[in-house]
């Protein structure tokens, strides 16, 4: 493109201010609008979390609006750093980290705490999609392992921290990569069956007490009512007493009495579910499955391939939010920490996907936005 | 694998992208049908778990029911106070978030210096696992609602009643009192606490998973206050009562003192008064001495005025008559082993005569006359040996023992109030047969309670001679002179007790008796008193127990709208002495 060819036609709102997709910027703001009114219930009122929570989600735009400004070709170049250096970070973290929750998914930097596997979230598939693109599509099998390899490793670290929620978003941002460029089905599915046969030896020598105790309850919360599974028959009461329109904004007594543990953060699909009722999860649904179509439609259209994988990686991760999260209270899925996307109270998980959906603003620029 | 051109390649991971949606389109369908079934069809059910979870039911105060004396005067109250509680289970004082530490530290300094508590007790009930702690009950409400206004964490009130006595020592006996949760502990407050004891409702109320209301729903059950009582008392003589014993108290050093005042044409009580007392409304320093109703609950050898009831029978019996003469010369005498001996020797007495000199020799040879069974009779009938029937906690029925082998002995010294144990309220009742011109009442203290009849123990003409001989008694040669009133006639009769020690009767240890009626022609108050080891020189009956009879009657009387019947020469001398 030489410089002193005619602009391209863009939108007048893009030309004068940034190279932002407007579509999923609006429908995002209406998803974090939705989420602070859900959490205000949620928190009994408390207007010092929704303060916090809108913080961090102005830090979310301006991140994603940041990040969607940088020229794909630049990030393509240093796809490899935050992998690198989340990698560092995550090694350090048995050694340098604190505890909290009797986890030690800690470090502090600077003075800031924060969650290094947070950043492998982003850094895996943009490392894999890096990866991936360099090498003759499809991916042959030996390149694959190769990418197997990276994946893997930093999610043994998370796994060990131990973290499934976050080890499980990790792990399958960097697998969709490697699905989506194009490994032979048979090795699909021969990895599918080595992936089965190997889920006695997790549960016997990987998976740790409270981690099968979760599993178990899934299948039959009454077994352990006051334990692991007050969590699932508190979310199913909540949701279930909502029925078709709910109980009215702030009318819940389950979650609102703080009956519903976690109500402000992991299980927070109960409250808006108690309250609104089913119209309330559909209307959430659909706003999520909006903002999906509009990922799906960037992915599809990204020029390049490693654009096309990282932002087909990030709308199949963020898929994987939702699924597990809502699967998780509603009980088919065993608990693990997923939080709902803009919903849950959370600071770094929210910052974390809206850096994510300006990775994929970026990547999927047309060349002459470039 | 052949390698694919780049359209290929593209068309490749599109269409696994198109893949992957779909399955996970798979799965959130998956999830919302579960939601669906979640909620349209287990819905009643888990609504019917979730309330179970949050709503509770909760009591509603409601208010014990008020004492009042006959005049509608109230007694007994009980005032709505708040009490404050708290949840210390919000109270996460080991907390690991700092800010919070720093939030709950500052609140309980500020907690304890409002309620001027000491900082370490108020710590150690915040750091109980309990979620109901009492902070301080029956706060006056405007206190309580500015330290709720401070929105302390976990800090609630609840409306209890603190039960509140007027008249504080003065009735303190009769009415007993409850404990700081309502039960009636002692006295009238014990005795009729099913009747006083209100009902508390119960409303169901939405509470959270610590217990904390959210808000009330519905009142299953309406809280019933208790029922009121009426008590015969008169608030006017029951001062008058307390102030006469007090007095006395505080002059004759004595070590405890009751009177009773008895309405004798109904029996109704209409005063009932102890010392020592106690203040009901402060009972930090209460000593178990102070408590007791010793009108009823106390029994002892009543002594000379059991005469009455002696020559009573002596007259009743058609045996004697009033002005048969008795020769009690020399002043003493000996049946078997035993020596009746007179204060004096006073010579040739008839029966008025026996009862103004309190003539021992006298009685004894009236009673020998009368016989064991007619002297054990005339006390049995006038309600000694048996409990009153007034329904009060620890009435003693004192003892009239109906011996198998009587002898000439113990039918003499029963004759002049030696071998029973009786109580002043049955001295009182006792004379109220004779003031009542033979008709023995019930005793009254509650109105509205049914009551058994009236029962004739006397002829009427008989029960007129003994109120002649009890007028004697209090006049210029009787043994109670000082019971003698200006403005109205009166009768009476003195008693001076050896108290019983460990080994029989102490030589300086006495009890001081009076019982007397007034306008004696148709008596409308009977007052019995007793002293209770009077200290210094003066410890006869007539010394120590009349003087209050008179200066009770010389007030109480006009109060309660007597016309005085003695003439108005005495009262210009009293107008003119005041």
């Amino acid at each position: 493109m030489s410089l002193n060819s005619p602009a391209p036609r863009r939108h007048w709102l893009q030309r004068a201010v940034l190279a932002v997709d407007w579509p999923l910027t609006l429908l995002l703001f209406a998803l974090c609008g939705l989420g602070l009114v859900v959490l205000y219930s949620a928190s009994g009122g408390s207007t010092l979390l929704v303060e916090r929570q809108a913080i961090r989600m102005a830090i979310g735009f301006m991140a994603m609006m940041l990040i969607a400004q940088m020229s794909p070709r630049l990030l393509f170049r240093l796809a490899w750093l935050p992998y690198l250096l989340a990698f560092v970070l995550l090694l350090m973290v048995p050694f340098f980290g604190f505890e909290a929750k009797g986890a030690k998914r800690w470090i502090r930097l600077a003075g800031i705490g924060f969650q290094p596997s947070e950043i492998m979230k982003l850094a895996m598939p943009l490392l894999i999609a890096w990866y991936a693109s360099r090498k003759p599509m499809p991916l042959s099998l030996w390149h694959a392992c190769l990418a197997l390899v990276l994946i893997l490793l930093p999610t043994l670290l998370i796994l060990n921290q131990p973290d499934l929620g976050t080890s499980l978003l990790v792990i399958s941002s960097g697998l969709f990569v490697v699905f989506l460029a194009g490994i032979a089905w048979r090795w699909l599915i021969l990895a599918g069956i080595a992936g089965l046969s190997m889920a006695p030896v997790m549960w016997f020598w990987v998976m740790r007490d409270y981690q099968k105790q979760r599993v178990l309850t899934m299948f039959d919360p009454e077994t352990d009512p006051l334990g692991a599974g007050w969590n699932i028959i508190q979310s199913t009461t909540a949701i279930g007493s909502g029925g078709l329109r709910g109980k009215g904004f702030m009318e819940g007594t389950q979650s609102q009495l703080s009956f519903l543990p976690e109500s402000h953060t992991d299980f927070i699909i109960a409250v808006l579910a108690e309250e609104w009722g089913f119209v309330g999860v559909l209307v959430l649904l659909s706003l999520y499955l909006l903002i999906l179509t509009r990922c799906f439609m960037l992915s599809a259209a990204a020029e390049s391939v490693f654009g096309r994988l990282l932002a087909g990686a990030i709308t199949m991760t963020f898929f994987i939010y939702i699924f597990v999260n809502a699967g998780m209270v509603a009980g088919i899925l065993p608990v693990v920490g997923v939080p709902l996307p803009m919903l849950s109270y959370g600071g770094t998980a929210i910052v974390t996907l809206m850096a994510g959906f300006g990775l994929m603003m970026a990547v999927t620029k047309t060349r002459r936005l470039a | 694998m052949a390698k694919m051109t780049k359209a290929q390649a593209v068309a490749t991971d599109k269409r696994r992208l198109i893949f992957v949606c779909a399955m996970l389109l798979l799965g959130v369908g998956v999830v919302l049908g579960k939601l669906l079934h979640i909620q349209l069809v287990q819905r009643d059910f888990l609504l019917d778990q979730g309330d179970r979870r949050t709503i509770r039911a909760q009591a509603l105060p409601a208010m014990r029911g008020v004492v009042y004396d006959r005049n509608g005067v109230p007694l007994a109250i009980s005032t709505p106070m708040q009490s404050l509680w708290i949840n210390p289970s919000l109270w996460d004082l080991d907390t690991d978030d700092p800010d919070l530490e720093a939030e709950l530290e500052q609140q309980m300094h500020a907690l304890a210096q409002d309620l001027n508590m000491d900082l370490a007790l108020l710590e150690s009930r915040l750091r109980t696992n309990r979620q109901f702690v009492w902070l301080r009950r029956m706060m006056v409400p405007e206190e309580a609602n500015a330290l709720l206004a401070r929105n302390y964490l976990g800090l609630s009130s609840r409306t209890e009643y603190r039960r509140y006595y007027p008249a504080g020592e003065v009735t303190a006996h009769v009415l007993g009192f409850t404990n700081i949760d309502g039960q009636g502990l002692e006295g009238l407050e014990r005795a009729f606490d099913s009747v006083l004891a209100p009902r508390h409702g119960s409303q169901l109320q939405l509470r959270d998973v610590r217990g904390r209301v959210v808000r009330d729903l519905e009142e299953v059950r309406p809280p019933v206050d208790g029922r009121d009582l009426h008590l015969t008392l008169d608030l006017r003589l029951q001062y008058l009562a307390h102030r006469e014993l007090k007095q006395a108290m505080q002059a004759t050093g004595a070590k405890a003192a009751s009177v009773v005042v008895m309405d004798p044409r109904t029996g109704e009580v209409l005063a009932m008064a102890n010392q020592p007392s106690f203040n009901p409304n402060n009972r930090a320093q209460l000593s178990p001495e102070a408590v007791r109703n010793r009108a009823m609950v106390d029994t002892f050898e009543p002594g000379s005025v059991i005469k009455a009831f002696t020559l009573a029978e002596a007259v009743d019996s058609g045996k004697f008559s009033p002005d048969q003469t008795i020769d009690t010369s020399p002043g003493r005498m000996q049946i078997s082993s035993h020596i009746v001996s007179d204060f004096r020797d006073y010579g040739v007495l008839d029966l008025s005569g026996i009862m103004a000199k309190s003539s021992n020799v006298g009685t004894s040879k009236v009673a020998i006359e009368l016989g064991y069974e007619a002297m054990w009779n005339t006390l049995w009938r006038t309600g000694f040996g048996q409990p009153s029937g007034i329904g009060f906690p620890g009435e003693m029925p004192g003892s009239l023992p109906n011996h198998s082998s009587w002898n000439d002995v113990r039918v003499a010294t029963l004759s002049y109030g030696y071998g029973l144990q009786v109580s002043t309220l049955q001295l009182a009742r006792a004379y109220s047969a004779i003031a009542n011109d033979g008709l023995l009442p019930p005793v009254g203290l509650i109105q509205g309670l049914p009551l058994e009849p009236q029962r004739q123990v006397y002829q009427p003409q008989t029960a007129a001679a003994v109120r002649d001989m009890l007028a004697e008694a209090i006049g210029p040669n009787g043994t109670a002179r000082r019971a003698d009133l200006p403005l109205y006639s009166a009768g009476g009769k003195t008693g001076t007790v050896h108290k019983v020690g460990r080994s029989g009767y102490i030589e300086d240890s006495y009890r001081s008796l009076f019982v007397g009626m007034a306008p004696i022609d148709n008596p409308a108050l009977v007052v019995a008193v007793m002293i209770d080891e009077p200290g210094g020189n003066q410890y006869y009956g007539g010394e120590v127990a009349a003087p209050i009879f008179a200066d009770f009657m010389n007030r109480a009387l006009p109060a309660v709208g007597v016309a005085p019947d003695r003439h108005q020469n005495n009262v210009a001398g009293v107008i003119g002495g005041q």
